[in-house]
């Protein structure tokens, strides 16, 4: 039937439409990204030149008050010790000499540095500072005695401006993740449903069946058939109404047409871009806070027992526990109540917790409050979860999962950075109300989109359609992608990424801008190569090579710790990690599903299992850091991910031989 | 051309839409970026203005008794024309001594919070009127015995933050109008395929309208070729099954007794 209209709208239309829209908005944005960091480098520069002035000024009039009090220029007794205290100070200054009006040197002092690898790299160069010294001369009464120079470190005035350059990107990526999801909802609406709608109508009617209507509007011609066969369905409606019920009665018996009684029903279409950018704008708000969440909490009252690491730590902990806690019954509460009527039911508390934890004082409620919000962060994404996948029709496709994880990630990306950059302007009140907001905003979107069926209440389980044969969850086979895949990705990212990442760049001397910066390459390989992984998984290569290649690549990252160490190796750790992580996400959800036939019982076990595997790993660094060391635990993690996949890849063959 | 006079106006729609976000997000970044520098400013003069009271503070004397404590005070804010004031406070928070006239009695309520986040560090904020740099001074044993407190205008800061939001926004409109020009052009080429294509189902649909109301004028259909004949073909089978159930009711209600 109508295979080439099909072809046009499912694949051809859509994705060449987004495809240049993101490529056109993109390009938009990376080029006033670049003449932005012109524009900053412009305006940082003289406030740089200001602080560098200032401390030549310091020294000079230091310098000015001794020749004041009668010490000759040369004698000044403890000169060299007195600027090499300064130098020490400043990091930026790499050298102060003092020399005589007939350019004899009486003081000198210089910093011996060379320049890293990165500092020496071409993003250096490309940001250029234009005055690297500045020379005052010194006064002793009305006669003019010698000379200061104090010369600027080039190196620290490039990592200053790299970091502008870097700052800039991130905004720039901020801004076309945003870019891609609004693509993609326009997309969807103007052009993919309408059609999508008239071609699903059509197919009812030439079949006989005339007890649907759809959604009126579209482009042209399109509008035109909608209105047409909606009103083809609405006229024999209101004439079968119009005629006596006994003759009704034996016209149904006797048709093998369908026709509505009353008004037809609305045709509700799911697809799993629904949920997208309701989705993505719920994770932005949420994740709000994450940039500065143990900082907020640590300057915050709290109880005298609690030291400011635990206090810092308490809010994350909770929200864990409390994220675990729902996820065995988050699944359920979507099929009973309905994933639209979850998701919009979510919204509301989330809104007040967000709020709440603006204008909580002390770190106990701060903690409830972030309780509270985790317990509905819960349930809204696993009721977007649960609509992608009644969208995707149970079809154990990792494409569901697949853009569930990308919307999550794409939204903790822009969310943490976002809420930095508000709560560095505006305060930490203002990122809390900001992200109360965006919630709002996903609220409405979420009534707007989310009107599928894949939103209502589940009447009865829907198995696959085809396939092999569900296995019972606790399967062995289940057991075993859940043990030795799940649990020792979840606990690599909690241990690796959220614990020991940040410690081990905060000791190399990188701040908290940089190691955010390094942490979010993890959650970019998910955005960024998350939709190739599906097309690979749903595809010719399937989803165990995806999982045995991704526990592969994340082992690997882990190990590569103990042969390198420093700055690039925890970066390229980081980045291996996340495209491991990225290659198993999708795949290991749809294998899971495909398993379990789409068993809300495995998919609550899996939900759970993350969780479990999560806070286990958080309290495994915890206590073992202390004791085995950074090094050691990164490579018991290696090898717990290697041993992890070798039991799944046991499980399977012996499966395989089994089932031949 | 409807669909791709719809799909360019989106396009432009989105495209002003991120831009909007970016400049926001930027000028926000330069805001925090250009506080930054300015408060490591003020921390250095703080920290050196501090010195010769440390001094003094070190061998047990008290603040108020360190000789020209106001000239010492004075050339530090000769510095910087803008500073609007540099205050000598003690352990209390009491202004011991002050370049300004008439000095405060005290140091304001944000200085009190900003001295307990820093825990006796060096600390700079950013205040609705300004901004606020101050360092504590310690004794012999490790007590605070007062500080120094700098006050700086944010007016300068705001008009800094204001011209580079102008500049990017200046900066996106040029870029929106290039992406203007340049999307029209490459959507056209680009999705060339798909707009024909889509001109195709239009004109099906247009094509099987002009054949229902000929048929109803005794013109049987005649088939079209062409991308979308398959969509007329069920059009026209949609709308058979319509007129002949139509008619099956329109029989019935005229039997009907």
């Amino acid at each position: 039937m109508n295979a080439r209209v099909r072809s046009l709208n499912r694949d051809s239309l859509r994705t060449g439409l987004i495809g240049m829209m993101a490529a056109i908005v993109t390009a938009s944005v990376m080029a006033v990204g670049a003449a932005s960091i012109a524009a900053f480098d412009r305006a940082v520069e003289p406030e740089l030149t200001n602080r560098t002035r200032l401390i030549g000024s310091i020294v000079r009039s230091e310098i000015q008050h001794a020749l004041e009090l009668g010490i000759p220029f040369n004698a000044i007794v403890g000169l060299d010790r007195y600027l090499s205290v300064t130098i020490e100070k400043f990091d930026e200054v790499d050298r102060i000499s003092v020399t005589s009006v007939s350019g004899q040197t009486v003081a000198v002092v210089e910093r011996p540095t060379a320049p890293s690898i990165f500092e020496r790299s071409y993003l250096g160069e490309v940001i250029a500072f234009r005055q690297t010294a500045f020379a005052m001369s010194i006064l002793n009464g009305n006669e003019l005695v010698g000379e200061i120079t104090v010369e600027i470190s080039p190196l620290f005035v490039q990592t200053r401006l790299r970091d502008v350059f870097l700052d800039v990107m991130v905004i720039a990526l901020v801004a076309t993740l945003v870019a891609m999801e609004l693509a993609l909802a326009v997309a969807v609406t103007s052009v993919g449903k309408p059609l999508d709608r008239v071609l699903r109508l059509l197919g009812q009617q030439r079949d006989g069946n005339f007890l649907h209507c759809i959604r009126p509007g579209g482009l042209g011609g399109l509008g035109r058939a909608a209105a047409r066969l909606n009103d083809h369905a609405e006229d024999l409606a209101e004439r079968l109404t119009a005629l006596p019920a006994a003759v009704r009665s034996r016209i149904r018996a006797t048709m093998d047409t369908r026709i509505a009684e009353g008004r037809p029903l609305r045709l509700r279409l799911s697809d799993i871009n629904d949920i997208r950018l309701a989705l993505f704008l719920f994770s932005v708000a949420t994740e709000i806070a994450a940039a500065f969440l143990p900082l907020y909490a640590r300057a915050a009252v709290r109880p005298p027992w609690l030291s400011p690491e635990l206090a810092a730590a308490a809010p994350l902990v909770l929200y864990l526990v409390a994220v675990a806690v729902l996820s065995p019954f988050g699944g359920a509460l979507a099929r009973r109540f309905g994933a639209r009527r979850l998701f919009l039911a979510s919204v509301p508390p989330t809104v007040l917790a967000l709020a709440a934890m603006g204008f909580s004082g002390s770190v106990v409620w701060i903690t409830l409050w972030r309780g509270v919000m985790a317990v509905f962060y819960a349930t809204a994404t696993i009721a977007c979860q649960e609509y992608a996948i009644r969208a995707a029709a149970g079809r154990g496709s990792a494409r569901p999962v697949g853009a569930f994880v990308a919307v999550v990630y794409g939204g903790v990306f822009c969310g943490s950075a976002l809420g930095g950059l508000l709560a560095g302007r505006f305060g930490f009140e203002a990122a809390f109300v900001s992200g109360a907001a965006i919630a709002v905003v996903s609220g409405v979107l979420g009534l707007v989109a989310m009107r599928g069926r894949a939103g209502d209440p589940e009447t009865a389980p829907t198995p696959s359609p085809d396939g092999p044969a569900p296995q019972p969850w606790f399967g062995a086979r289940f057991l075993a992608l859940l043990l030795g895949i799940a649990v020792p990705m979840n606990a690599a990212t909690a241990i690796f990424i959220w614990y020991l990442t940040p410690l081990i760049l905060a000791a190399s001397g990188s701040g908290p801008a940089e190691i955010a910066r390094v942490v979010m390459l993890y959650y970019l390989a998910v955005v960024l190569f998350g939709s190739t992984v599906v097309s690979l998984s749903d595809g010719r290569i399937g989803s165990v090579p995806l999982l045995v290649s991704g526990a592969l690549a994340s082992g690997a990252a882990l190990l590569s710790l103990t042969v390198w160490s420093g700055f690039w190796a925890v970066v390229a750790a980081v980045a291996g990690l996340g495209l491991g992580h990225t290659l198993i996400r999708a795949p290991l959800y749809a294998l899971a599903l495909r398993i379990t036939g789409g068993s809300g019982a495995g998919l609550n076990a899996l939900r759970l299992i993350e969780r479990i595997g999560a806070i286990l790993g958080l309290a495994a660094s915890a206590v073992l850091l202390g004791d085995i060391g950074a090094e050691s635990s990164i490579r018991a993690l290696g090898i717990a991910v290697l041993s992890g996949i070798a039991l799944y890849a046991i499980v399977e063959i012996a499966g395989r031989f089994r089932s031949a | 051309m409807a669909l791709f006079w719809r799909i360019w106006a989106a396009v432009m729609l989105v495209n002003l839409a991120v831009l909007t976000i970016f400049v926001g997000l930027a000028t926000l970044q330069f805001g925090n970026i250009n506080s930054s520098l300015v408060g490591e400013r003020l921390l250095v003069l703080a920290d050196r203005t501090a010195a010769p009271f440390k001094a003094a503070a070190k061998i047990g004397l008290p603040l108020s008794t360190v000789r020209n404590s106001v000239a010492l005070l004075e050339r530090a804010r000769q510095t910087d024309d803008a500073i609007l004031a540099i205050h000598l406070f003690d352990a209390e928070g009491r202004i011991v001594h002050s370049t300004a006239r008439p000095a405060p009695t005290a140091i304001p309520a944000e200085a009190f919070a900003g001295r307990a986040a820093a825990g006796g560090g060096a600390w700079y904020r950013e205040t609705a009127e300004g901004f606020i740099s101050s360092i504590d001074i310690v004794s012999r044993d490790s007590n605070p015995v007062g500080g120094i407190l700098i006050v700086y205008p944010g007016g300068g800061n705001v008009t800094r933050i204001r011209a580079m939001a102008a500049e990017l926004a200046l900066l996106s409109i040029a870029v929106l109008l290039a992406a203007a020009a340049l999307s029209a052009l490459f959507l056209r080429l680009g999705l060339d395929r798909q707009i024909t294509m889509f001109e195709a189902i239009d004109s099906a649909v247009t094509s099987f309208e002009r054949g229902a109301w000929r048929s109803a004028a005794g013109r049987s259909f005649s088939m079209a070729e062409g991308d979308a004949d398959e969509l007329r073909s069920l059009l026209e089978s949609a709308e058979t099954r319509y007129r002949a159930e139509g008619r099956k009711l329109a029989a019935t209600r005229d039997d009907a007794p």
